[in-house]
């Protein structure tokens, strides 16, 4: 399994999942190893103090919420003060509202600061929709240790999709640091009208993902519950239409259908046991996804509106880790690796990619270091063959 | 769902997207590979009559014969104590030769990962 680990020694399973306090409630367990403790506070409030099983286990990041503030120094200053004081294990350069390019170098300068006097991991964050160009982040990347692409909303729609993976490519790229992506969603807009769909595909497409807790919809909306055959969120009517009767047990949650539509605590509660035993299972499906068998997955799984980016940034992660990141390749230039990168990038397939890359690993085992030309000649051969 | 199977370049593939062998498929393995195809589907049938999910079956079970309890289960893969007591007692519940068909598979994939 592929980690992170941070300055202090402390490991982060990737693709990193985050966990609040209320999810480790929530769930009856005092801690979860080697993923990511999430904490944002008010930034009025003073800082929460973390429990020590939890700083035992887990890589904790624990900031004032900026988002609805704008930008300003001292803002910045009294953020990162009030994030030291709670010690956390990274530390992050939030991003604030509707902040304009002048702004993000400020904050990119500011991490170079903290990257000269600390050995602490820095995170830095850029809104979805930030108006700046990417050569900020490629020229300050010295700056920072991750990239978080926060989006921050509880539902997903295509053309934001295609801002975020617009973002991760460009990031993964041309910095070579990790992505993860921060207050996404689970829900995103189904091919029909009015449809919407789990599809929890982040840790597919990026190093980590931190869950959007806002919940939506307003009070008056018709009540929905995910479906564990189709994924999809549906109301009443939708399930009847199914093929469910309103005595079907769904054994998940040992509830019937007319008591996971009901209109009160106990229904909520059966509703949000059902939303959680499904994303709970989809994530572990999509933890044990391969190169092979991605494609038939996402294709099976996810609305088809979000294929081609999610094959795309799949296969650019491949690359990431199988290239940028192998030390068995560390005997080529970055030159080098650019090339034979760019020569398996022609692939958009990753059960292809997969192929291109496991006769490269074979080639480099039988013949030692070879020339950067004979392995492009390997995967051009492997590609023309697929 | 279940019953898809992919044979994808050099390797085996299920309906349930997880890779059987990652070896060359020649004559002299291929009753082999049936074998395991079949166990596969068997397992899949087994947790399909159970409500159990495969890919949340295979991390749960692998803990559960470490030896840790529910609690410590839940927290090494990071899911709601509740659905690992309702795995527990799921498995609890199997006949003998289900249990054992689940156990060898769960300890197959422990292997394939380790290769």
């Amino acid at each position: 399994m592929k980690t992170y680990t941070t300055n202090a020694g402390k490991e982060l399973s990737m693709p990193m999942r985050a966990y609040k306090k209320s999810d480790l409630e929530e769930m009856d367990v005092s801690s979860v190893e080697s993923a990511l403790f999430f904490n944002k506070f008010a930034a009025s409030k003073t800082v929460p103090i973390i429990d020590e099983a939890v700083r035992k286990d887990m890589v904790v990041v624990n900031y004032p919420d900026v988002t609805q503030v704008t930008y300003s120094d001292e803002h910045l200053r009294m953020a990162l003060e009030k994030q030291i004081g709670g010690k956390p294990d990274m530390l992050i350069i939030p991003t604030f509202k509707k902040e304009t390019r002048y702004d993000t170098i400020r904050r990119l300068k500011v991490a170079k600061e903290i990257r000269d006097r600390t050995r602490m991991d820095i995170i830095f964050e850029i809104s979805y929709n930030a108006d700046i160009p990417i050569e900020d982040l490629v020229s300050h990347g010295i700056a920072y240790d991750v990239v978080w692409v926060h989006f921050g909303s509880h539902y997903m729609q295509p053309p934001a999709f295609y801002k975020i993976a617009n973002w991760i490519i460009s990031i993964r790229r041309l910095t070579n640091h990790p992505v993860q992506t921060s207050g996404v969603p689970i829900l995103f807009k189904g091919d029909q009208p009015g449809e919407s769909v789990l599809m929890p595909c982040w840790p597919l497409i990026s190093d980590g993902w931190i869950k959007c807790w806002r919940k939506g919809g307003s009070q008056n909306a018709a009540i929905r519950a995910i479906d564990p055959k189709d994924h999809k969120n549906k109301t009443r009517e939708g399930w009847l239409k199914s093929g469910y009767t309103l005595g079907t047990e769904i054994k998940m949650i040992g509830r019937t259908v007319m008591e996971l539509f009901k209109d009160s605590k106990e229904g909520e509660d059966a509703r949000n046991a059902l939303r959680r035993e499904v994303l709970n299972e989809t994530l572990m499906e999509v933890k044990q996804v391969s190169p092979a068998t991605m494609e038939s997955y996402v294709g099976e799984k996810f609305a088809k509106s979000y294929l081609y980016p999610i094959i795309a940034l799949y296969s650019e992660k491949l690359v990431a880790e199988n290239i940028f990141e192998n030390h068995e390749l560390n005997y080529l230039t970055q030159d080098d690796k650019l090339l034979l990168a760019n020569s398996l990038r022609k692939n958009v397939s990753p059960a292809i990619l997969q192929n291109q890359i496991r006769n490269v690993m074979e080639l480099l085992k039988s013949q030692g270091q070879v020339p950067v030309d004979a392995l492009i000649t390997e995967v051009e051969r492997t590609g023309a063959e697929a | 769902m279940y019953s898809k199977r992919l044979l994808l370049g050099s390797e085996i593939y299920t309906g349930e997207h997880k890779c059987l062998k990652r070896c060359y498929v020649t004559i002299s393995n291929m009753v082999e590979l049936l074998e395991v195809l079949k166990k596969e589907r068997l397992v899949e049938q087994i947790c399909k009559e159970h409500s159990l999910n495969v890919a949340m079956l295979v991390p749960i079970f692998e803990n559960w014969m470490r030896g840790y309890n529910n609690n410590v289960v839940a927290q090494k893969i990071g899911v709601h104590r509740v659905t690992v007591q309702r795995y527990a007692a799921a498995l609890k519940e199997l006949t003998e030769s289900d249990f054992i068909l689940i156990k060898e598979y769960v300890l197959h994939k422990i292997l394939e990962e380790k290769r």
